[in-house]
Order: structure tokens, then sequence, then C-alpha cells
């Protein structure tokens, strides 16, 4: 009876996190919410916003807590902005926190004023407290909270101070009502205001959209078509503005609103000391963002991580460890160190004398995991002394346990073959498959996220604009597409914020070009094929395989800019948040989303599929259990072994391999090792050449990504349309780069009709923009 | 003068900022606005780092050449 009486008491409210971007929004998010954070799928437009839950411990209220994208301004720029002010003007939830830095108080409060003219409780948090004080400064919270008429509490968000004074206030507030103020309502701006809200009928956020209309804000105007010319006739009423600002009433407002702010607000601040000119953060800067050395530098600690993710010789310490080191070393060893070697005739061993990078022995313990529980269990008929089977009384072969397997292998010993079949070779080889390589996409992910979370990343947009600009983008789509080094669907995602429409589907396009983290084990294996047919040298092979799609980008990049006949890109303004040691809080929450979305993959998505994949491979079309070769998927696979022939891997096991890649990446090698056992067999079962090999790996590199991705992007793109236009850009650029590969690998001569149809394409290309840009200009005269 | 010939570390004000509707927002939303104090901290080819309201903000050559400033 109690317990149902303390449920009824228990109130739920939803609380909105607004801010500038790099105000510790997240930091006080992570602390406010701990590990219960989710990625919510939500309604409307599909769009990320982190929720959690803040549980009080006397648990009589129950806050549930959204994040928002970083914002400026309510009048929006970017995507993300977009988002952010669409949710706090929804009135979804019941009360805006509004985190403020209170080291860098008037520009932060320039969002305060305008969360003000909403209708809304509101609570302001002054984060950076602790940062305050070293600087020597001091904010009068009192006076802040009385002349801005919500309350005001002071906090730490990293040391977590003020967090329960914080929620305390939250939770006397969300349910007191709130009149909307305006902090301008006092300038030359007031008749106009005045004026455009009487026009307005009394409702939800009068005076919100009476500013936002004189303002001259899209969204608000079109909402309010039929006042058009109303409200123009107000705006030339307004001499004072005219004369001032030239009619330019977003400038005004803006103007304005720092005025007020700084009337009003800059006598709170009492400094001490003055502030140093040159920070410490100006001096990091002048190295990392150095015109010269600022590339390099951002080369070298990119290599570093790779080498710390990838590398089987870590530190190359294979240098001064004697070959053979590590030959004969315990099983437990053998995670942490290389035990492979060659041995030439004279008995000389050469390797297993290197040490695992991190991200390699993480892999491994996966590895070993995968080995415990679905080792292949072997089993061989006895041979008597003529080499013959030997058989029981029954006339069954008898056969004898070569090797035990994993617990589900020996569990199922007995159990009929297509059941071992399913469970065995179709589910655990599948999940394990794609669980083996979630390690190095976390380590990778990791340093990613330090990178990101200590400011650098900010300056590495900054220093890659410039390189960026001549292929048609701006720096801001450096870091959506290097996170697609590790996963095209976060990748996709961090594309909102780049403002400009073209460059964004642009930089969406090229996101599959640059190899995720589950495409890299198809050239791990591709390359060690390679290695021991035609002698290549593996780390080349792979990071050759990157060099192919970034320079496919390029080249793609360009060729989008010339067809969409856009001069120039939009400017690059961005804020460099100052330089701070990474939170281990942060990372880690961050990491560990990332991990449970692979996992949840693994074992939803990836397990259905290869049930289905097993299913097509062991079952021809009467539903008969039947050898691989006339199986479903390789008559199907067949038809189409024409259209690959001029990749040179015009094979039904290629191209079966290439398909399942639509429903994760990590399928291609799982369906390898369905298909064939291994992917050396693959190769040299098929007699597809080295080229043939080379191309394959190309066109696995550049089409279509996988399901998650091109999801992703199709919720990006928000049409159809458009989304189909990728996809056969996606097949068009793979299919052409594999073929040239093929072509030009196996006959070199291929080369100058590629560079006769290159040229072609570049003059068509040329001759669409003319076309436009003349179409446009007749446009601009009428 | 213009922004990316301001002499560095030296604190100024921002005259006039001749950029399209849309930029020229953007900038004022992130702090610099005609009248503002702004100090070029760096400049890279043209490429510049400000310092406004104790904010670093960076920006490409087509936008930094477009402000123009006052240093004494």
């Amino acid at each position: 009876m109690k317990r149902k009486n303390s449920q009824d008491n228990r109130k739920n409210i939803k609380i909105a996190l607004a801010g500038n971007p790099n105000c510790g929004k997240t930091t006080l998010f992570n602390a406010l919410t701990g590990a219960t954070a989710h990625v919510g799928n939500w309604t409307g437009v599909t769009v990320e916003k982190l929720q959690g839950t803040y549980r009080d411990r006397k648990a009589d209220i129950k806050i549930d807590i959204v994040d928002l994208p970083g914002i400026y301004s309510l009048s929006p720029y970017s995507p993300e902005e977009i988002i952010s002010r669409d949710y706090i003007l929804s009135g979804d939830a019941d009360l805006i926190l509004n985190i403020i830095d209170a080291t860098n108080l008037e520009r932060n409060l320039y969002l305060t004023t305008q969360l003000l003219e909403i209708g809304m409780p509101i609570v302001v948090a002054l984060n950076m407290e602790d940062c305050l004080k070293a600087n020597g400064e001091t904010i009068d919270v009192k006076a802040l909270s009385d002349r801005l008429g919500v309350p005001v509490v002071s906090i730490s968000a990293l040391k977590q101070k003020g967090i329960k004074e914080l929620m305390q206030t939250v939770k006397e507030n969300y349910s007191v009502e709130r009149s909307a103020i305006s902090l301008i309502s006092d300038t030359m701006l007031k008749d106009s205001i005045d004026k455009v809200m009487l026009l307005l009928k009394d409702g939800k956020e009068k005076l919100f959209d009476s500013i936002k209309l004189v303002e001259g804000d899209k969204i608000v105007s079109q909402k309010y078509i039929d006042l058009e010319n109303d409200i123009k006739a107000i705006k030339e009423e307004n001499e004072e503005v005219k004369k001032k600002y030239d009619g330019n009433f977003e400038s005004c407002v803006a103007d304005c609103r720092y005025s007020v702010i700084n009337s009003k607000f800059s006598d709170l601040i009492t400094r001490e000391k003055e502030k140093p000119k040159v920070s410490k953060s100006d001096k990091a800067d002048k190295v990392l963002t150095h015109r010269i050395w600022g590339i390099p530098i951002f080369l070298v600690i990119m290599l570093a991580i790779f080498h710390i993710t990838f590398s089987s010789n870590f530190l190359y310490l294979s240098a001064v460890i004697p070959d053979g080191a590590f030959a004969d070393v315990d099983p437990v060893s053998e995670l942490f160190v290389d035990t492979e070697y060659e041995e030439d005739e004279e008995g000389n061993i050469s390797g297993a004398n290197a040490l695992k990078s991190p991200g390699v022995f993480l892999q491994g313990l996966v590895e070993a995991l995968a080995d415990v529980v679905n080792g292949e269990r072997v089993v061989e008929e006895v041979l008597d002394e003529n080499g013959e089977v030997v058989l029981d009384e029954e006339g069954n072969a008898v056969v004898e346990v070569v090797e035990e397997g994993g617990w589900i292998p020996r569990l199922l010993a007995n159990a009929p073959d297509w059941a071992y079949g399913v469970i065995c070779d179709g589910i655990l080889a599948g999940v394990f498959g794609v669980l083996s390589f979630v390690p190095q996409i976390m380590v990778l992910f990791l340093f990613l996220t330090i990178l990101e979370d200590t400011g650098y990343m900010a300056r590495v947009a900054f220093i890659m604009d410039r390189a960026f600009r001549r292929i048609g983008l701006s720096g801001k789509s450096f870091m959506p597409l290097l996170m697609c080094f590790g996963c095209a669907v976060p990748g996709i995602m961090a594309t909102r914020t780049i403002e400009n429409d073209r460059e964004r589907k642009s930089t969406i396009m090229l996101a599959p070009f640059f190899s995720c983290g589950a495409k890299s084990p198809i050239w791990y294996a591709f390359a060690a094929v390679l290695a021991s047919t035609v002698g290549w040298n593996e780390e080349l092979t792979v990071f050759s395989v990157y060099l192919v799609g970034i320079a496919v980008a390029m080249i793609a990049a360009l060729i989008l800019k010339k067809i969409s006949g856009q001069k120039g890109v939009t400017p690059f303004i961005m804020e460099l948040p100052t330089y701070h040691t990474p939170q281990l809080k942060s990372v880690s929450v961050h990491i560990w989303q990332k991990l449970k979305h692979f996992v949840f993959r693994a074992g939803t998505v990836i397990a259905a599929s290869t049930v289905i994949i097993w299913y097509l491979l062991n079952f021809n079309f009467a539903f008969r259990m039947v050898e691989e070769t006339e199986s479903i998927l390789a008559t199907v696979g067949g038809w189409f072994e024409w259209l690959f022939k001029p990749l040179g891997f015009g094979n039904w096991k290629f191209i079966v391999a290439s398909v399942t890649g639509l429903i994760a990446k990590e399928e291609v090698i799982s369906s390898i090792e369905v298909l064939s056992g291994s992917v050396a067999e693959f190769v040299t079962e098929s007699g597809v050449s080295t080229a043939g090999v080379f191309a394959f790996m190309a066109f696995n590199l550049l089409t279509v990504p996988c399901m998650a991705a091109v999801g992703a992007a199709a919720s990006e793109f928000g049409s159809r349309k458009r989304t189909w236009l990728a996809i056969l850009f996606w097949i068009l650029t793979s299919y052409i780069v594999a073929m040239f590969i093929y072509l030009v690998g196996e006959y070199w001569w291929t080369i100058f009709i590629f560079a006769a149809v290159v040229a072609g394409i570049i003059a068509a290309a040329h001759f669409i923009q003319k076309k436009k840009a003349k179409a446009l200009n007749l446009g601009d005269k009428q | 003068m213009r922004l990316i010939i301001a002499p560095i570390g030296k604190e100024g004000k921002v005259l006039k900022i001749n950029t399209d509707e849309k930029t020229k927002n953007r900038l004022q939303n992130i702090g610099i606005i005609e009248g503002g104090k702004i100090t070029l901290m760096q400049s890279n080819f043209g490429d510049v780092i400000v310092k406004v309201r104790d904010c670093r903000i960076a920006m490409n050559k087509d936008v930094a050449s477009k402000i123009n400033v006052e240093v004494n």
C-alpha cells in the first residue's frame, strides 16, 4: 500500500538544457544523468537528442533531461541549431535550464535575453564558478537573478558543485508560471515591437513572435504570412532604425541586445586583477594552429592514433626485440605479442618479435572469447591401416573428435546438421565477426573523443579549411568526414554542424569513401592474401585502400561542386573553445554509448541477417538443403556475373559477399567465411587476378554503405529522391573506379581510354554548370 | 583597415562588417558586432583567429577581409 502511495506522489517532469556551444552543457548533462543517458529517436524529424534522467535521493520527483545542441541565438544558422530552437519552442519541456559560461557572461547572456522572451519557466545555471575564481573574478549572482527576473544558481559542472541546489531550484520553479519579458523593449525598437504585438492575436509566445517578426526571422514570418505587408509598413515607420542601421532590423536587434547586456550587466563582474593578454590556450594555438606546422602536427597525431589502434608491431619494438623471441609463448602471452614467424631453409627464424598495439590486443581478446564459445569442432573419420574408413556394427563410419571445439559446438554435437549450421556457422560466426573489430573501433573513437573533448578538433577544422575550400567544402566538413573513419553513421549525423545545404549534402555523399572501421577487416584479410600470393607489403596495401578512398572523395567533391554550379564556399566562422584536459566522465559516457550501439546491432540486425544468408546459401528454390553451388544465393549471384566481368571479379561468391555488405560491412568477411571457409581459399578457388582482387576491395570501399549509414543519410537528406540519387552516385563511382583499377591493372593501355572519358566528363560538367549559371542569370534579371 | 592586416595582439574596434546579411548575423550572434572590441591573435595566410569578449573565434580569409577595424 505504502509503495503505491509513493508511486502516486512521484512526479515526472522534463527540462531542456539550452546554452552556447562549449558552455559546459554536456558536462552538466553527464553530471546530472550519469549513465542513464540514452539516444532517443524522436518523432517528426528523425533527430538525435540526448535524454537522461536525474533521480533525487528522496525520489519524490523524476526529472527527464534533454540535452540540445549548443546554440548562440534563437535565430538559427545551422541545422542542429534549428533542432534546438524547434525543441525549445515546442513546449514539450516543462522548464528551460539555461547554462551560462560565467567566464564569458556577455556573449552567453545574448541567448538568455532571447530565452526570456519565451513564456516558460527558466532557471539559469551559472557554470564554471571554479574557472571564474581562478581568474580572480566574481559575479554578483543575486543581482544577476534580480535583473534577469529568473532564478540563477552558481555551479561547477566539472567539479559537480551546486548541482543539488540547482535541481532544488528546478523543482521549485517548473510549475511556477512565468510571463515572457523582453530586455530590449525599451530601446529604439519599442514602437515597432508594440505595434506588431497589436497585430497578433492573444496566445502563446506573442512577445517572442513579435520580436522575431521585427527581426525578420524567416520561420516565424512564414507563420504570419498574411501580416507581411503590415509588418513591412511598421518597420518603414521606424526612422531611427532606418538612419542608424540602414533599415537592417536583424542587426539592430542584435545590437540592442548587446548594448542592453552591456549597460545592465557589466557592473556585476568584479575583477581583482587584469586577465593576461595571452592565455595558455593562445600559446598552445601558436603551435597547434601554426600556418605551416599545424597540418603536419595533426598528421603525426593521427598516425600515432592509427598505430595504437591497428598496428601489430607496437612502437616498432621488433627493431630491438630479437627474432623469434615470442615463438613459443603460453596462450595468455599470445594475446600480447605476435607469435607468427617464418623459418627459412637454414632454420633461421624471422618474425615473432613484435608487441601488439592496444587495439590489436583487445581484438585478440574478443577473438579468444569467440574461440572459447564457438571454436570449430573438428571430427574426422577413423581410418584403418589400409586407409579405409572404419565402420561400426550398423555400417556407419566411426569418428573421432580431433578438436573439442567451443561450448556451443560441443553442446550441439549431436544436434541435426541444420541446427548446428544455423547457430554455429550462421548466427555465432556472424555475431563474433562483428564483435571482433568492435574493440578497434572503440579505441579509435576513444582517441577521437579525447581530441574533441580537449578542443583540438575545432582547431583542426580551422587549419584544414584552406585545403577543403579548394574542393568546394569548408573546414566544417572535416570533422564529420574524419568520424567516418570510425563509422559513417555518426559522421553523417555530424554533418548537421555544416550550415550550407549543398556542402552538407556533398559531405554526406562523400562519407562512405572514408573507410569505416567495419570495412577495415576486409582490407586486412585481403592484404594478407595479397602478401602471400604476390608479396605485397600488407601495411602498404591497407594504406593504399585508404588513399584510394581519399583520392576518390577529393575528385568526387570537385565534380559535385562543378555540377551544383555554386561559386565559393560558405564562410568559416567557428568558436575555438579554451583547451582543457579531457574529462574521464564525458569521454567514457560517449564510448559507452557507442559500444552499446554496436553490441546491440551485432545481436539484432547482424544475427538475423546471417541466418538469412546461411539459409539462402544452404537451400535451393525448392526449399531443399543442397550444396552451396546449387543454392539460391549461387543461382541468383550467377545471373549477375556478367555485370562484374569488367571489374575483374565476375564470380557469384564475390557478388554475394559485396551484396551482404549492404546489411553491414562486417558481413563481407563473415559471408566470405561462410562461403569458402577462408579468404585465401575464396581468392584462389575463384581464380580472380590480383588486379581483380584490388578492384573488389575498391568496389567495397566506395559502393553503397551499410543500411544503417544509408538510413542516416536518408534522414539527413530528408528526401527520397535525393537518397536514391546518392545511392546511384555511390554505385556508379564504385563501379567506375573498380573498373578503372582492374582494366588499367590488367591492360595498362586502357588508361588512355579512361583519360579520354574523364576529359569528356569534365567538359560535360563544365557545360552543365555554364547552362545553370546562364539560367540563374536570366532568373535574376527577371 | 581590414582585419587581415591588423597588428597582431593589439586591441581594436570593429568599424564595419561588409559581409552579406546572413554572415553578418552569424558574426553578431557569436559576438562580433560593429563598435565592439576585437583583437587579432593569429593570422594564417589571411585565415585568422580573433579575440572577442574573451572568446577565440576562427574565421577564414573571405570573412576576415570584409571586416574593417580600427586599431590605435
